[in-house]
């Protein structure tokens, strides 16, 4: 199972997931799927954005629980 | 509005129109059972009921081939009303079953005005179409067959060179519709998982 540290990331980062939204171009409910693990799938492009915007890279964002 | 919705609406419509008839129907078979089992009705008072019936039609009584033989929707003029209303007892069975099968067929419109097709609830509502499909198709034979074993054994046809008796008519092409929405359903249920993982993809 594939773990998304988002909520990690952006205490670290001082971010709310309104900013992140507003920043990377996704929706809340969006990015609220991500956060509560809910999502099944992630495109690349969404990856990237979110590694760029947090600066950090994929491993950090995803983890394998 | 495009030429779907406005067929998807004139089905809703006319679905609506069958559910009420449906519900009328429902309430009314008990009644009228009531009304022949409890001696309101006047002795002259013929009830006539429709049934499937098979029959041989001899040329001479002496004759072993019929001339003519088949199945047919026959109606009796019933003077023993306790008989009549057996059969219509056993349509009320049938009036529930058709209910049940709209009640689905109706959401699945209602889903499908509401644009949300691809669901699980969607698949579920199709797949009980079908299944109620499929279990009319078997009940009907069954339930033609038992009302006319009820009239004929209530009713002298003795009739030289005629014979009249219970038919059972099992449709095996309706059987096949039935089955052909439970899979339908099925690939629904695919679709509607598809279109999760779509919808669950950031």
């Amino acid at each position: 199972m594939i773990k998304v540290n988002l909520d990690l990331l952006l205490v670290q980062r001082k971010k709310t997931l309104t900013e992140l939204s507003e920043e990377v171009g996704i929706t809340l409910a969006n990015l609220s799927v991500l956060k509560t693990g809910k999502a099944r799938a992630i495109r690349f492009s969404t990856l990237e954005a979110l590694c760029k915007a947090l600066d950090c890279t994929p491993g950090d964002l995803l983890e394998v629980a | 509005m495009s030429e779907h919705r406005k067929l998807t609406k004139l089905a809703s419509t006319i679905l609506g129109i069958a559910w009420v008839l449906g519900i009328i129907a429902a309430v009314t078979f008990p009644i009228m059972v009531v009304v022949m089992t409890s001696g309101m009705l006047d002795q002259a008072d013929d009830v006539t009921v429709g049934f499937f019936a098979g029959f041989k039609f001899f040329a001479e009584a002496a004759t072993d081939t019929p001339l003519l033989h088949g199945h047919s929707q026959i109606e009796l003029a019933m003077e023993d009303t306790g008989g009549a209303a057996w059969v219509l007892l056993i349509a009320e069975i049938g009036a529930l079953i058709f209910l049940y099968g709209l009640w689905h067929l109706r959401k699945v419109f209602a889903m499908l005005r509401a644009g949300t097709p691809f669901s699980m609830e969607m698949a579920r509502h199709i797949k009980m179409v079908g299944v109620t499909i499929l279990v009319w198709q078997v009940a009907r034979p069954l339930f033609e067959y038992a009302s006319g074993a009820l009239l004929l054994s209530g009713v002298d046809l003795s009739i030289a060179g005629l014979e009249v008796y219970p038919a059972f008519n099992l449709s095996v092409s309706g059987i096949f519709v039935g089955l052909a929405v439970i899979i339908l359903s099925g690939v629904l249920t695919e679709a509607a998982d598809l279109r999760e993982d779509q919808s669950l993809t950031i």
